[in-house]
């Protein structure tokens, strides 16, 4: 008993302190916020703009203002998650997390609840100007089960983030690359900005592997109801949201140890520039 | 310039070239690094396709289409050449730690960042024109010009990519100034040309002052320029009821002026950073 609450105590210190590490750093310079947090938006607005400039109708406008907010979250898996050990390798930090006595998913889920709270913070800006501002509709009477889904989704995102992340210990810019593809074909892929079902067949790819679309799809309905032109029932995105979230979380695992050992093998745990 | 200064810098600026497409190229085989070069700018066509049939129940022709969809083709010069060569400085600085080397060497700074553009220049390009084709044999948008615009949109496309390079040397010279500020900024200058300067809609669309603002810069010109001369179709609003005479000789003017000032900005910054010691600072960014 006294070990499993000794393990506890250290995986959640070792946990608590890389999220820490990660809000102070986001915050401890004003111009930092500002423009992390402005900056993004632009990309939101614009889409807003080119339904309204097609005369589309208002809902539209919705699509690209929640396409945003979940926008911050996927940019934070990417950069702040998957390709985290990319910059700590190449600074030199890599080594600490291995010689520390926490379990790596300690680190991982710091990393993780750090990446949330900061990705928010742009997210609740967007967001609200989507709302105060360019008054897209939104049907709030279903919010509590939009929160739901929400966290649902960022626990699926940040579990593929985790899996990201190991490709980092054998891989270096090859990988780096890979996250810069995953921007602009993810958001065409998931239908960031549009509903899923104009990508037709494709669409079941995209649920296949994108908890985003899945997340997005369920949210759109719940704030939209008809409007949304939802791909599958909000039910059943629940349960598929549910069970990725899982399966990446232990395709994390075994990633996690297949590629660690391997790249100590091989030498290039610590190697940088590779 | 004299002609032996002449030929070193031409030397110069080759091996600044071949670096820089050792330094965007060598990770991946040719034909994985085509795939992931084109990638980006073509998911980012799509997303607009999809959005515009989204919104017209399936149709995908007619002048407003292409319209939209030229206008982003030329866009990509945005991300991929103009916030490329500002990366450069954040990229070799931060991650590849060797701009401190570089500006040690006979090389020079500007002369380098003109090479590594050349690099940004040939993807935004190969990039450019496979979305052209795209549009051409699969979408159906239908390129027509005449002698006149096609000669006009040649001129004006070299007039583009100067006040693009350009303005991607104000944001260098701004990188080597600010810490981590550089790298949202150079984000975000990508999102206000994107949404200032008509690049998928008309300026009209934009609130008050705002749809004013892109007219500062070339990008509007080029866009609506090119625009003119790939499908001979005007933007809708104020900026379609310019004659094209006055757009190209704007856009020339406005290229020249931003090569200018973003040529004097960056060498104002750069003896800036080399007086502050930031030249071989990283910031963890």
């Amino acid at each position: 008993m006294k070990r499993l609450r000794d393990w506890l105590v250290l995986n959640g210190r070792a946990a608590g302190g890389r999220a820490y590490v990660r809000i102070i750093g986001a915050t401890r310079e004003p111009s930092w916020i500002l423009s992390d947090t402005i900056l993004p938006i632009l990309g939101m607005l614009a889409y807003v703009y080119i339904y309204r400039g097609l005369g589309a109708p208002r809902a539209y406008e919705t699509f690209a203002v929640l396409g945003g907010l979940m926008l911050a979250y996927w940019i934070s898996v990417l950069w702040s998650m998957a390709a985290q050990f990319y910059w700590e390798k190449q600074m030199g930090n890599l080594e600490f997390y291995f010689t520390a006595p926490c379990s790596r998913f300690a680190i991982l889920t710091g990393m993780a609840v750090g990446g949330m709270i900061w990705a928010s913070t742009r997210a609740v800006v967007g967001f609200g100007l989507g709302i105060f501002v360019l008054h897209v509709p939104m049907d709030f009477s279903r919010a509590p089960e939009a929160a739901g889904i929400f966290l649902l989704t960022l626990v699926a995102l940040y579990a593929l983030g985790m899996w990201l992340s190991s490709l980092f210990l054998l891989y270096g810019r090859e990988v780096w690359h890979l996250a810069n593809a995953f921007q602009e074909p993810v958001y065409l892929a998931s239908g960031l900005y549009f509903p899923v079902r104009a990508l037709g067949p494709w669409a079941f790819l995209a649920f296949g592997v994108l908890p985003l679309s899945l997340g997005l799809d369920a949210m759109r309905q719940l704030f939209l109801g008809k409007l949304a032109s939802g791909f599958l029932p909000i039910g059943l995105e629940t349960v598929l949201l549910a069970i990725s979230g899982v399966v990446f979380i232990a395709i994390a695992a075994i990633s996690w140890r297949v590629l660690e050992e391997r790249s100590k093998r091989e030498g290039k745990l610590t190697l940088r520039w590779q | 310039m004299t002609q032996a200064g002449a030929r070193t810098w031409i030397r110069h600026f080759r091996s600044a070239a071949w670096l820089g497409w050792q330094v965007e190229s060598n990770w991946a085989d040719p034909y994985i690094f085509a795939v992931y070069a084109l990638a980006r700018p073509l998911a980012l066509s799509l997303i607009l396709v999809a959005i515009y049939s989204v919104v017209s129940g399936g149709a995908l022709h007619g002048d407003r289409f292409a319209w939209i969809y030229v206008g982003n083709a030329f866009f990509v010069f945005v991300p991929l050449m103009l916030v490329g060569v500002a990366w450069t400085i954040t990229e070799d600085r931060e991650q590849f730690q060797i701009l401190k080397y570089i500006y040690a060497s006979p090389i020079g700074l500007f002369t380098y960042l003109a090479g590594r553009a050349v690099t940004k220049f040939v993807t935004a390009t190969m990039s450019c024109i496979a979305i052209l084709l795209l549009g051409g044999l699969v979408l159906g948008v239908h390129y027509h010009t005449t002698p006149l615009l096609a000669l006009a949109g040649m001129v004006g496309f070299v007039f583009g990519v100067i006040g693009t390079f350009g303005m991607g040397l104000l944001l260098a010279g701004a990188g080597l100034v600010f810490a981590r500020q550089a790298v949202n900024l150079n984000e975000g200058a990508a999102g206000v040309l994107y949404l200032v300067c008509g690049a998928v809609f008309p300026v009209d669309t934009l609130p008050g002052f705002t749809r004013y603002v892109g007219f500062l810069f070339p990008l509007t010109w080029w866009l609506e320029g090119m625009r003119r001369s790939w499908l001979g179709v005007r933007a809708a609003g104020m900026v379609g009821e310019i004659p094209d005479a006055v757009i190209f000789a704007v856009l020339a003017v406005s290229a020249v002026a931003w090569y200018a000032f973003g040529a004097w900005t960056y060498r104002t910054l750069e003896h800036r950073a080399k007086q502050q010691g930031l030249l071989d600072r990283t910031t963890a960014f």
